[in-house]
């Protein structure tokens, strides 16, 4: 099933003609004829749901913002994604940029929006170039600017590039490093549709979430809302990395399991030579460790047991070093923690000083024994889910491997 | 290009300061504090505001790099590609512990996930990135970059 | 509306958070970021963490606002370990090291460590100290550097102690729109300080000082120095304490804010070994004397308006480094301690025939910025420096514990007459205000020629950051205005500048509520403090017996048998100063 897939093998990134001739932009051309309002209930519609991690739904966000009273409102598309084992809007603005950029100005239409951002990830050069020279293309076509196709609606469009902090892929340390402040995360309420941008309504969707626009657009939100379990529809790119045969981006319909995903040979075709499963971790470095008995559950958003964030889905097998991979969590959730808080920032150092002990098989006893209050901590009295997203890997591990971290 | 004509480029707004540093971090390498001043006094902010900004994201820095910077993903998909191994084959090559900072000429480093998962692992000495790195490989890498 | 704490009803209205209203109830709720004069709180700490009915997980309270139907419990199994966690994670870098610490026992990290009765070395230290300038390269495995900055004449910051609250940062941004300090860095290499590491470079208020929970920044400690000149016997130590200290003086051994503790103060000093204690209160009136002679100057020949107070050492600087325009606009009187400290080293020791070489000459104050203003260059009028140690009344406590004194217990003491009488005039200084009505009692004489029936000008007192009125005076219409906290301040220059606003006087003091909000003053404060002192001042004013400054015996007497007028040329040479364009000068 493809729809942010779709045509990629028939489109040239850095010549929009290419993407018009698959069917590109004719949503736009179909939204400026109805009201905002209108566009914002076909997405309610839809069922779409965010694609970076949060999975809320997108057109319930759409109409907060679309029904304020604003001198001023933003869109903003989050290409930050420094989420590990995550890459798929850097290859969705790699081989199809002009999906976002319509997608982001659908986005902005319906919510009254005249300035838009693409937020993209400071790493990367290529994408924003790419990105750039798509936006050129679009300008000179009418389709962003001032009167887009001959109507009187504005949208501009400004690349804003990250400058390296996983943490600005939140949507108010977003904000906030756009207005030049440190990307550390806001008191939520107010939150960002009614407050967010220089105090402005504002709406961050991941760049993927927008390219599921156009499509909508175009053949209705009945058909997109039965795609796919009726409380989580459409597609999703999912990523599949580690001891996986077939590793990389798969778009597969929101509902399949993650035992499809990883066995099926159209997909993930199963272990590599000589690896047996041991489990998955769901979602990226803040994601559950899944079981082989878990294998057969539905890959949704919403309420769920395995929660799949932005995707991503790391297969990990027996022979790997559970120590090597608890380092890895560790370390990025202390590298990246914004340092506001005193229980994430002593918190996660003291879980990567724990990590590195434990990697040089130096762990004492009185360390292991703190594990447990410092994993509390992050999951129950930090500033932001940073904490409690740095907790999730090592509890399920903690919980169902304590032998083979421990030993004994 | 001199600090000033960069700051000319950009129009004293706040959703350009952060945009102006990188440019100056691109072109001296660092953000000096003579340069910081300049750049609070643009936007009419104080220097200590500017310099917490400026400290806070990994792509600017606020010292100069006295010594070549290998850093290595330490991310899950890299991980599981043998990118530890390929930090302890550094080690042992260089004589140098991972994160210490005692190597007058070089640091070892781990670094976040640069969206290149589907190339890892991923190696960056300074600014060059290197793909599909082996442990079998990094020791040339490593001793034709230094 | 009505929520419940912990099972029992309280009133509350819509907009309030649940620390507010816990606070106003007596309910104990812990905290290390939040701070009355810092609102509303930013929530870092996690200290004030609470359960409620209508959130699954803990909820911060001094960010959380009511709503109805609401249920907060406040000492629930889940609070009281996240109080501990968090605190055991703090306590790390502090473990083992009060007993030699500045703040031992008047610290608010130690207070709750001891209260949770925390393990104290469940964690490793994590900030290294750095030797020297160098090594700020090195940071060795990710450990946090630490940075010790000794090179402000009265700030003192060691980030070894720092538990990153950012009350540093938001009161000198917020209330004194300096904003000397920042947030710096990221993950655990966190640390508040100033950028690049370079040494502080403010305007000394010492409002920093004031909200620091743990020693991470203190006011310069001068004690040692203070303690040699006592132990040497060569050295004759002249003590003087300004109006506001006596007021916030027992605070630091247990009595309510606002008791007048003149006779402990003196007595405690002499109980140290002082050979002399005078009233600053005495060069307060001298200035008085002198600014409202300097006034009346300007008002009848046109000169500069409106005329500035300038006894604030952190409002000069202020004005120097940030609107050097202004520099005119300010009088030329030096302040009260400086003022004392040109007479005692001149006139005083000539009467005595003490050579000012051997006097040592101290002063008790509020201030950190004290500390700056006796070694600025002008203030050598004796023709080396006028007062050579300057100990905020922290200092002063500390030193009174060390030496196992209790000054309660004292015997009330006096000042030594010779330059110790006070007037109530000098008194109101401690307060916002105070300067200027103690200006307007004896200018309104001067210039009227006749006696006040009434003394008071409440019209200029109050708790608001800028207050105006119109003095008439005889067919003068003095247009005055009070201001407090810089940012006050800054509106006000703003204002004058755009033509907004039109003054012929105006008092401006950088600290809340002016001295009795000093830097140096003990700590815990809060508006409500600060309340209580400035009443002690008011009463106290209004008990004494001479209220206006040019009454003061010893004043007069002065001015009779050494500095002649007010304005005249010896009064010139010892009494004024001059001012220095300090913009983009460091």
């Amino acid at each position: 099933m493809e729809i942010v897939t779709k045509n990629w093998e028939k489109i040239n990134p850095l010549d929009i003609n290419t993407y018009i001739r698959s069917g590109g932009y004719e949503a736009l051309r179909k939204v400026i004829r109805e009201t905002p309002l209108k566009v914002v209930s076909e997405i309610k519609r839809s069922g779409l749901r965010g694609r970076g991690g949060g999975g809320f739904p997108t057109g319930e966000k759409w109409e907060i913002t679309a029904k304020i009273e604003a001198d001023e409102k933003f869109i903003i598309c989050n290409l930050d994604e420094s989420e590990p084992g995550v890459y798929k809007d850097r290859i969705i603005a790699e081989k199809n940029p002009h999906q976002i950029i319509e997608g982001l100005l659908i986005g902005a239409y319906a919510i009254g929006a005249k300035r838009a951002f693409i937020y993209i990830n400071g790493h990367y050069k290529k994408p924003a170039e790419i990105l750039k020279i798509a936006l050129e293309q679009a300008r000179e076509k009418e389709f962003v600017g001032r009167g887009i196709m001959g109507s009187s609606i504005d949208v501009e469009i400004e690349i804003f590039s990250g400058a390296g902090a996983y943490i600005c892929g939140e949507e108010n340390a977003l904000i906030n490093s756009i207005e030049g402040k440190r990307g550390e995360p806001r008191l939520k309420p107010p939150h960002p549709p009614v407050s967010g941008l220089f105090g402005k309504p504002t709406i961050v969707n991941n760049a993927e979430t927008l390219a599921n626009v156009p499509y909508i657009i175009k053949r209705g939100a009945d058909v997109y809302s039965k795609i796919g379990p009726s409380l989580s529809p459409g597609t999703k790119l999912f990523l599949l990395e580690g001891a996986v045969k077939n590793k990389g981006i798969f778009e597969v319909p929101l509902g399949t399991t993650a035992e499809d995903l990883i066995f099926n040979s159209l997909y993930g075709g199963g272990m590599e030579d000589g690896k047996e499963f041991w489990f998955a971790q769901i979602g990226g470095a803040s994601g559950r460790l899944m079981p082989r008995g878990k294998l057969d559950q539905l890959l949704i958003y919403g309420p769920s047991e395995y929660p799949i964030g932005a995707g991503s889905i790391l297969v990990v097998d027996k022979m790997a070093d559970i120590k090597d991979l608890l380092f890895s969590w560790a370390d990025f959730f202390h590298r990246e923690s914004c340092g506001k808080c005193v229980p994430c920032r002593e918190g996660t150092y003291r879980l990567w000083e724990i990590a590195k002990w434990l990697k040089n098989n130096d762990l004492k006893e009185r360390d292991r024994e703190n594990i447990e209050d410092i994993l509390w901590t992050l999951s129950n009295t930090t500033f932001c889910p940073l904490g409690n997203f740095a907790a999730v890997a090592w509890s399920d591990a903690i919980s169902m491997f304590s032998e083979e971290i421990f030993g004994k | 290009m001199s600090i000033q004509k960069i700051l000319l480029e950009f129009e004293p707004k706040l959703e350009n300061l952060l945009r102006v540093l990188k440019e100056i971090n691109k072109q001296e390498k660092y953000i000096s504090e003579s340069d910081c001043l300049k750049v609070a006094g643009y936007f009419s902010l104080p220097l200590a505001r500017v310099f917490s900004l400026a400290s806070f994201f990994d792509l600017m820095n606020t010292r100069p790099v006295k010594k070549k910077i290998i850093r290595v993903c330490s991310g899950g998909p890299c991980t599981m590609k043998r990118s530890f191994e390929i930090i302890r084959q550094i080690e042992m090559l260089l004589k140098i512990e991972m994160g210490n900072d005692s190597h007058p000429k070089v640091k070892l480093e781990t670094m976040s996930c640069l969206g290149l998962c589907d190339q890892g692992p991923v190696m960056m000495i300074d600014e060059q990135v290197f793909e599909k790195v082996r442990p079998e490989t990094v020791d040339d890498i490593i001793l034709d970059y230094l | 509306m009505q929520i419940k704490i912990n099972n029992k009803p309280y009133n509350c209205e819509s907009g309030e958070t649940i620390f507010s209203i816990c606070k106003r109830n007596g309910i104990r709720l812990p905290t290390l970021c939040a701070h009355p004069d810092l609102l509303p709180s930013e929530g870092v700490c996690r200290m004030c963490l609470v359960e409620t009915n209508q959130s699954k997980g803990l909820v911060p309270s001094c960010v959380q606002k009511v709503s109805e139907g609401l249920e907060v419990r406040t000492e629930t199994e889940n609070v009281n370990k996240a109080r501990k966690i968090n605190l055991e994670l703090l306590w790390a870098d502090h473990a083992g090291k009060c007993a030699a610490c500045l703040r031992n026992g008047r610290c608010e990290l130690q207070k709750l460590a001891k209260e949770y009765d925390i393990d104290g070395f469940k964690f490793v230290p994590r900030r290294k100290e750095l030797k020297s300038e160098n090594e700020l390269d090195l940071l060795k495995d990710n450990w946090s550097h630490v940075v010790a900055d000794e090179k402000n004449p009265c700030i003192a910051r060691d980030s070894q102690y720092c538990i990153e609250c950012r009350r540093c940062v938001r009161i000198c941004r917020e209330m004194q729109t300096v904003e000397a300090y920042g947030t710096n860095y990221r993950s655990s290499n966190t640390n508040v300080g100033t950028p690049y590491e370079i040494p502080l470079d403010c305007i000394f208020c010492g409002q920093c000082s004031a909200v620091c929970p743990t020693a991470a920044i203190t006011e310069k400690d001068e004690i040692e120095k203070f303690e040699k000149a006592l132990a040497d016997p060569q050295k004759m130590v002249i003590v003087q304490t300004a109006p506001s200290v006596r007021f916030t003086f027992l605070e630091e051994f247990g009595m309510p804010p606002g008791t007048f503790g003149e006779k402990k103060l003196v007595a405690a000093l002499k109980a140290l070994g002082a050979n002399k204690v005078f009233d600053t209160i005495l060069g307060a009136d001298l200035t008085i004397v002198e600014e409202a002679a300097e006034l009346i100057k300007r008002v009848k020949n046109k000169g500069v308006l409106p005329m500035f107070t300038s006894c604030c050492p952190s409002w000069v600087v202020y004005v120097e480094k940030y609107y050097p325009e202004f520099i005119p606009n300010l009088s030329s009187c030096k302040s009260p301690q400086q003022m004392m400290g040109a007479l005692i080293k001149t006139h005083y020791a000539k009467k005595e025939k003490f050579d000012p070489k051997n006097i040592v000459s101290v002063s008790i104050m509020p201030c950190t910025s004290k500390k700056y203003e006796a070694a600025r260059s002008e203030m050598k009028a004796s023709g080396r420096q006028d007062v050579d140690i300057v100990l905020t009344i922290r200092e002063l406590a500390r030193l009174i514990r060390k030496k196992k004194i209790d000054p309660i217990k004292l015997e009330d003491g006096k000042f030594d007459p010779a330059l110790g009488i006070s007037t109530g005039a000098g008194m109101l200084f401690g307060s916002s205000g105070g300067v200027m009505e103690a200006a307007l009692r004896t200018a309104a004489e001067k210039i009227t020629g006749e006696e006040l029936g009434r003394v008071d000008f409440e019209v200029v007192r109050g708790e608001e950051g800028i207050r105006c009125a119109e003095i008439e005076i005889n067919d003068l219409k003095l247009r005055v205005a009070v201001v407090h906290e810089i940012r006050n301040a800054k509106k006000m220059l703003e204002d004058l500048k755009s033509g907004k606003a039109q003054y012929d006087f105006v008092e401006v003091m950088a600290c809340p509520n002016g001295c009795i909000g000093g830097g140096g003053q003990p700590v815990p404060t809060s508006p409500e403090i600060r309340s209580a002192r400035i009443k002690g001042v008011i009463v106290r004013d209004k008990g004494m017996s001479i209220r206006k400054s040019h009454e003061n015996p010893v004043l007069k007497k002065i001015y009779k048998e050494f500095l002649g007028k007010p304005g005249g040329d010896k009064a010139e040479e010892l009494l004024h100063t001059k001012y220095t364009n300090r913009k983009n000068i460091s």
